[in-house]
């Protein structure tokens, strides 16, 4: 099972959606509620940074026959100069809007290797690419 | 602890008409989004001064059992919308964290 979902940059309305769809479908799918959680934690938080630190981008979502959950997030930029930084916890780049609404802590990318089985980024000026898998 | 138990405090006020019989075991104070999401319980009552309708996203995600807004901080109509569609109960205070959580202790939790 796939799907795919557009995320607009500076979307903080509805920022969230596609982490509730998902987590909605893997409920009906009876995914064991503890994967759930950490699925769903680390898809918000991707999303989020979609919507603070990119310029808009995709997700997929996919379900393999072993029951592996996949996630890839794929922007079109500005891309992350430094990565070790970034991966650093407490760092951020986050702006005053973002963080006036609580984001920004600089938490992000390490809730989401936590919560992950595997986690890959890679960035450049032209996007970043996240991959997220969940067993 | 249920919500109707908390709400014996003359400070505390329902914000929407959800869910006053829902018992939780744990509170979680927390401003910043990521450190809720990762050190949150569910079936906690979380504390917070963030009323942007994210928080409502959050709370579903953890699953936390209702939202204390403190020191007088209320959400718009728009959060108070989307908790009532997720069936999230809302309360407000006119408490700062620490007061509010001296009263839970005090009153057992």
């Amino acid at each position: 099972m796939k799907k795919i979902y557009q995320v607009e940059k500076d979307n903080y309305e509805d920022a969230g959606q596609v982490s509730r769809d998902i987590k909605k479908t893997l409920k009906i799918l009876g995914i064991d509620p503890k994967v759930l959680k950490r699925v769903s934690i680390a898809c918000y938080e991707a999303e989020i940074n979609l919507v603070i630190h990119s310029n808009g981008g995709t997700i997929l979502f996919e379900v393999t026959d072993n029951g592996t959950i996949l996630l890839s997030f794929d922007d079109i930029g500005p891309g992350i100069p430094n990565i070790d930084l970034a991966l650093t916890p407490g760092w951020s780049t986050a702006s005053k809007k973002a963080r006036e609404f609580g984001f920004g802590a600089g938490m992000g990318l390490d809730n989401m290797k936590n919560c992950a089985s595997t986690f890959q980024i890679e960035s450049s000026s032209e996007g970043t690419h996240l991959k997220m898998s969940f067993v | 602890m249920t919500i109707e138990e908390i709400l014996k405090n003359e400070h505390i006020e329902l914000i929407n008409d959800i869910g006053q019989d829902r018992v939780f075991h744990d509170v979680y104070i927390g401003d910043l989004l990521s450190c809720v999401m990762a050190n949150g319980k569910d079936e906690s009552l979380w504390i917070t001064v963030q009323r942007h309708i994210n928080v409502i996203a959050v709370a579903e995600l953890v699953g936390f059992q209702a939202i204390v807004f403190v020191e007088s901080a209320i959400p718009d109509q728009q959060t108070i919308e989307k908790a009532n569609e997720l069936s999230i109960p809302l309360l407000k205070t006119s408490l700062t964290a620490f007061e509010l959580s001296k009263y839970l202790i005090l009153e057992g939790m």
